[in-house]
């Protein structure tokens, strides 16, 4: 009895001591994320209420004018959506083929880890190096994928790729595609944790191998599942380089992203910093947008 | 609560200090303390690549280092596409630059006040009776309070064509084309006998698209360019739409291949060194191919290389092409350099440096009366070649005086209007909307 009431009155006090202690350890972040990052983003957003160039002399307040000016250009709505397209066709990829082969590497075939680095190594190279051979091999004229289909009497397939606003699309959506190695890499990763009594327990009840991977592993990897859509998600907006080094954002635009949009007035001569800042707070709320989806998915699954 | 007070200080003294420490690094250093012109110094000379161009700048430096061994030249080349962003970055931090290279853009315009006015400059008497009057004029427009900031240095045109002798001459022809038609004799005759070999190329870039459309829209109407650059007039003028309509004419027409508009700069240049294509169009800026010692150096294929203008589509016209002032020299007013700074470019503007650079081929000198040292030039091609760029360049139909994104943007529907998507009308109409819509300028 008597050592109750002393140990319930010490915890409110450890918990504040507790506290305290996080938060002398958290300081040195909190000072330099409100000097860097809030301090950025308050300068992005006063930015984006005028019109002024990169030396910032004789800025003027325009208002909403450039959010409007954005918001009722179809090419910028237009980058926005197919950033979404382009994420949406990376996910798709991710969750079939790259989950597709990193259940076979896993299963133990042949020169796995071989087959392993060749899926990878899309990923770790540089994505400007990727983008420009592709955009170098698909060129109509003299790129090396049409000559070759040429050589081979294939010449009805040989297409202009990059000048025609479907096929360069699907130019784009490869190159995307190209780049699963890292799901690749966070399922293969995630499949040699995974618990195998439920799947020993399947063969012996008689379940196929693609039973077996529809109703018990797929389902198992929700939280691999979710980490790569978001991240796939959040990563197409920062997917400048696969654009600007394989289409440049054509033909007509039909392949532009916020960050090609972005990346053309930034570089430009002019007042266009305010635009810009417009445009990458807008950019901004969208991943914040995404960010709390995420965040809403992820308490779901605690519940 | 005291923990809670000390550590809200602490924020507080932290967020001051990093405000304190961002204020000291954006403060600009004054320009007092000058140092003397014989005093042991070196200064910091800031370009863009093909400005004109390291090798060519270097020989400039060497030159006027062993007249004036005091001074130490120290050259920063930046990627031309970067230019504008670093060096206004670099000029607004106060970096210590003491000659700087000025667009003749908008972006001196917009740069103007890190400049030091010519006539502050030590011992700039009569320094611009130098340079040609008409590069002057051109120089002067370059500043919204009309107080000359930079000098000339050197000029360039946009679009020439330059053209491989082996070429027109394995497809019949004994003297370039000059009108779209000759060029018709240029393309079937080429098909005949290298169908692997395409008469002409181009960067089809979409800047370059607008550099090559608005030579054809010179050649229809002299005044259009400088109409809308200056005096407000409409991008959407019946002249645009008719060099878009006679542009599509061109690929409708074979004359040139649609199968090269995915071709880059690079893409471009390489295919005409390669001897695969006849023609290529570009700017003035490449004219280095006309020297014998710059293609024995790459290795390029065509034996011999002649410049030409676009072609016309009326055989009474003289072709003709944009040129402007492409690179001036500045001081900036933060420059503890001064007098050895002008020294250095009086020296490459106007003094024996010109010969040093412009054997190079970037651009046309702007100093009075410049001709090429002897022997730079040996083929009598070559030599006509020269004579033909120095007149086109000193002739322009218009100022190739440009609004950068905006070119970049109206070569985007000018690719479409090659391939059917848009109409010329429609490209023309959206160009005006886009300049209007105040997004690019």
């Amino acid at each position: 009895m008597p050592t109750t009431a002393p140990r319930l009155a010490s915890r409110p006090r450890r918990k504040r001591s507790n506290w305290r202690s996080a938060l002398v350890f958290l300081l040195p972040l909190v000072v330099i994320y409100a000097v860097y990052f809030a301090y950025s983003i308050v300068f992005l957003a006063q930015t984006s209420f005028t019109k002024v160039s990169l030396t910032f002399f004789n800025s003027i307040d325009v208002g909403w004018r450039n959010y409007e000016l954005l918001l009722s250009d179809p090419v910028f709505t237009r980058a926005i959506l197919n950033n979404l397209l382009f994420a949406v066709i990376s996910i798709a990829a991710a969750l079939t083929i790259a989950f597709f082969i990193a259940v076979a590497l896993s299963a133990g075939v042949r020169a796995g880890r071989l087959f392993y680095l060749i899926f990878l190594l899309p990923a770790l190279m540089p994505v400007s190096l990727v983008a420009t051979i592709f955009g170098s091999m698909l060129q109509e004229r003299y790129g090396v994928f049409n000559e070759t289909l040429r050589a081979i009497g294939l010449d009805a397939l040989a297409l202009p790729w990059l000048t025609e606003p479907g096929l360069a699309f699907g130019v784009v959506a490869v190159i995307f595609v190209y780049l699963i190695g890292l799901p690749i890499m966070y399922y293969t990763a995630d499949l040699s944790a995974l618990p195998t009594e439920s799947i020993e327990s399947a063969l012996i009840d008689g379940a196929g191998t693609f039973r077996i991977m529809r109703s018990i592993v797929f389902p198992m990897m929700r939280s691999t599942h979710v980490t790569i859509i978001l991240s796939l998600l959040l990563l197409s907006f920062r997917a400048l380089e696969v654009v600007l080094f394989s289409t440049r954002g054509g033909p007509n635009q039909s392949t532009e992203i916020v960050g090609s949009y972005v990346y053309g007035f930034a570089t430009s001569a002019g007042p266009t910093i305010g635009l810009v800042s417009a445009a990458s707070i807008i950019v901004l709320l969208i991943a914040l947008i995404l960010s709390l989806v995420q965040m809403y998915v992820l308490r779901e699954k605690k519940k | 609560m005291k923990i809670q007070r000390r550590l809200l200080a602490a924020f507080g003294a932290a967020a001051a200090s990093a405000l304190v420490l961002a204020g000291c690094s954006a403060a600009q250093p004054g320009a007092g303390d000058q140092v003397a012109l014989d005093a042991k110094q070196e200064i910091s000379l800031w370009g863009w690549s093909g400005a004109p161009g390291t090798e060519n700048i270097q020989r400039v430096i060497d030159a006027f280092e062993e007249i004036h061994p005091n001074i130490t030249v120290n050259y920063t080349e930046v990627l031309n596409t970067d230019y504008k962003n670093k060096a206004t970055l670099a000029l607004g931090a106060g970096e210590p630059i003491d000659v700087i290279g000025v667009q003749a853009n908008a972006w001196a315009t917009e740069n103007q006040n890190f400049f030091l006015p010519v006539s502050d400059w030590p011992d700039s008497d009569g320094i611009t009776d130098a340079y040609e009057p008409a590069v002057l004029a051109q120089n002067e427009k370059l500043f919204s309070d009309d107080v000359l900031r930079s000098v000339p240095f050197g000029s360039s045109g946009s679009a020439i064509g330059y053209y491989n002798i082996d070429l027109l001459e394995a497809a019949g022809l004994t003297e370039y084309p000059r009108t779209w038609d000759d060029f018709k004799k240029l393309a079937d005759g080429l098909k005949a006998v290298d169908p692997e070999a395409v008469a002409a190329v181009m960067p089809a870039d979409t800047w370059f698209q607008d550099e090559f459309l608005l030579t054809l829209a010179g050649q229809i109407d002299p005044e259009f360019f400088n109409g809308v650059r200056y005096d407000g007039a409409k991008w959407d003028d019946p002249t645009y739409v008719k060099a878009l309509e006679n542009y599509k004419s061109l690929y409708d027409d074979g004359i040139l291949d649609s199968s090269t508009l995915d071709l880059g700069y690079v893409d471009a240049m390489a295919l005409f060194d390669q001897g695969k294509a006849a023609v290529v169009f570009n700017g003035t800026w490449e004219a280095g191919r006309l020297a014998q010692s710059f293609r024995d150096t790459n290795k390029l294929v065509p034996s011999d290389v002649g410049i030409m203008p676009v072609p016309t589509f009326d055989d009474s016209e003289d072709g003709s092409l944009r040129s402007f002032l492409d690179l001036t020299y500045g001081i900036p007013t933060a420059s503890k350099h001064q007098a050895a700074a002008v020294e250095f470019i009086k020296f490459a503007t106007a003094g024996d440096g010109v010969a040093e650079w412009a054997t190079g081929f970037a651009f046309v000198p702007a100093v009075k009366g410049f001709a090429l040292p002897d022997g730079v030039l040996t083929t009598d091609l070559e030599t006509e070649g020269y004579a033909t760029l120095q007149s086109l360049v000193a002739n322009p139909h218009s100022d190739r005086n440009n609004l950068s994104n905006f070119s970049a943007q109206v070569g985007k529907y000018i690719l479409s209007v090659v391939s059917g998507e848009m109409t010329p009308q429609e490209a023309a109409t959206q160009g005006q909307a886009d300049l209007e819509s105040g997004k690019y300028n």
